[in-house]
């Protein structure tokens, strides 16, 4: 893991998104003991209001995120994103498949992610598809990552902030919309609070670039 | 020979083609005699730019570095189809060389450079130079290298070859050409298919090239696309003219796409591909030759159109104009086993 002690303004800014960015991809993961740990003793909720408190724009945290027991965890991340049930399908982690090709999406979004060096993980166990929702985002947290370290250092944040624009507004500003409108109205309190909050963060920070 | 960077679309039939017909033999893994190569980038053999060879300003042969067998990607790929395929564990293990390869012919394909979003590349397909001055015939001891006065083809007597010790060739070439075969033991290079020229065939790379961007000719066949890209318009230039042997291969200089402004908006001023970059690779001579080919370009885009021969000349609708004087079917023509 890298680290950057940051100190100018901007940089400070590009940090909590990158941090934030982190947080939500590591939420929309298949749920591990560890991360339900999180939910349950707050310091997931703490950790995201620490940084959505340090935007340079605002936007909605989740109240509550509890979610019950681990196996509740898990259960509702499995109905939510992969069964579906009699409400409607469910709300895929995939962005291809809410339309536009899978094969196309895919290979633009590795077009983005090869660009900037970065491959997604072929080690079983942890390999997925290249547009998971939780890849997409971690992305957008390493494009973040870099541009606090561009601004820290003196160079432009042009190439990344540029990148972050168009990557939001050709994938994840309806990519998060797509999952939030699906998950908002039956999904437990963890999963509503981070899709609404990953639709909101996507559509901020994208205004904010335009 | 003319190749067209805008038009190569980095497919590798030329490729394919010349490793089936010519790199095909014992000791001739490593052996790419003509490969395309994603620009900005470091090639085969890896870096092969920074080697150094050719000539000095005051014509001076120069010698550079020998490539290794590291800069070639290391040991040949040698894949475990035995296991995979034959072994009944196709169900558990991946097909994959059984040593992880580190370099190969095509190894940063698309990489490029430039920062977002005005990244480019553009492929470049490399072979023998076929030099008026070729460094590596200089430099051979065994006067084993020599240039035919027909054609200008190169060849290498293999006979007269193996006996060398030295490959000095392979450090005097500064586009690093010459191979060396650890089995024949001798140098080893493109001979632009001589055999086939003999007939009056066109090389391989040029007849398989399905983008139509290479053109192959006697660059003093006044009627031949070569002569009037190369000599009459001047849109066509040697790569690395400052090795100082005169290569004849000359490339039409990629365009590349236009610049995006921070807005998003469209910067038709700006090339994306930097014309330092492009000088670099050509001598101060390119902005010219890409000027006159945007020019000729503009003539038939506008209403009215105007003629325009280089224009022509690039498209090649007519295939037979992209073999020149070797325009002969290969398939008329009777195998010549070695």
């Amino acid at each position: 893991m890298t680290t950057l002690a940051l100190q100018a303004p901007e940089a400070v800014t590009a940090g909590n998104q990158s941090k934030l960015y982190s947080l939500l991809s590591q939420a929309f993961r298949y749920p591990t003991e560890a991360f339900h740990q999180s939910v349950s003793n707050g310091q997931l909720a703490q950790e995201i209001s620490a940084a959505a408190g340090g935007l340079q724009y605002s936007v909605s945290v989740p109240g509550g995120l509890d979610t019950g027991s681990f196996g509740d965890t898990r259960q509702a991340h499995v109905e939510l994103f992969e069964l579906g049930g009699p409400d409607g399908p469910p709300a895929f982690v995939y962005e291809g498949e809410y339309g536009g090709g899978r094969l196309g999406v895919m290979e633009d979004v590795l077009r983005f992610y090869d660009h900037f060096g970065i491959s997604p993980s072929l080690d079983e166990g942890t390999r997925d598809r290249p547009d998971h929702i939780a890849n997409e985002l971690e992305f957008m947290h390493i494009l973040s990552f870099q541009e606090a370290a561009a601004i820290e250092s003196g160079s432009s944040p042009d190439a990344y902030q540029q990148a972050a624009r168009d990557f939001l507004r050709f994938h994840l500003v309806d990519f998060t919309k797509a999952i939030g409108d699906r998950t908002e109205p039956k999904g437990t309190p963890l999963y509503s609070g981070i899709a609404a909050l990953a639709r909101d963060l996507c559509q901020q920070h994208y205004q904010s670039l335009s | 020979m003319v190749i067209d960077l805008n038009k190569c679309m980095g497919c590798q039939t030329c490729t394919v083609a010349c490793k089936v017909q010519s790199t095909n033999d014992k000791g001739m893994d490593h052996q790419w005699w003509m490969k395309v190569n994603t620009m900005p980038g470091r090639g085969y053999p890896k870096d092969w730019e920074e080697m150094g060879g050719g000539y000095d300003t005051e014509g001076n042969l120069v010698l550079g570095k020998q490539p290794t067998q590291e800069d070639y990607g290391g040991a040949p790929m040698d894949f475990n189809y035995e296991e995979v395929i034959y072994g009944r564990k196709g169900q558990d293990v991946h097909l994959a060389p059984r040593e992880k390869p580190t370099w190969g012919p095509n190894w940063d394909e698309d990489v490029g450079s430039g920062e977002w979003p005005n990244a480019y590349y553009f492929y470049m397909p490399r072979m023998c130079y076929s030099c008026n001055k070729p460094s590596c015939a200089h430099a051979c001891p065994h006067d084993a290298i020599t240039k035919r006065d027909e054609d200008g083809i190169i060849e290498i007597n293999q006979r007269a070859c193996e006996t060398c010790t030295t490959q000095e060739c392979m450090s005097a070439c500064p586009y690093k050409e010459v191979y060396h075969n650890e089995v024949t033991m001798s140098a080893q290079k493109c001979n632009w298919c001589a055999p086939r020229v003999d007939e009056g065939v066109a090389p391989a790379c040029v007849r398989s090239c399905p983008g139509r961007a290479m053109w192959v000719d006697y660059l003093d066949n006044e009627e031949g696309s070569v002569h009037k890209v190369v000599k009459q318009y001047e849109a066509a230039l040697p790569l690395h003219p400052e090795f100082g042997t005169e290569p004849n291969v000359f490339y039409v200089p990629p365009i590349g796409p236009t610049s995006y402004n921070k807005d998003g908006t469209l910067d038709e001023d700006t090339p994306r591909v930097p014309i330092e970059y492009l000088e670099s690779l050509f001598g101060p001579k390119v902005g010219k030759a890409l000027e006159v080919v945007k020019t000729e370009m503009a003539k038939r885009r506008q209403e009215p159109k105007e003629a325009s021969g280089l224009t022509d000349a690039l498209v090649a609708k007519r295939y037979p104009e992209l073999l020149g004087e070797l325009s002969n079917d290969p398939g008329g023509v009777e195998e010549v086993k070695s």
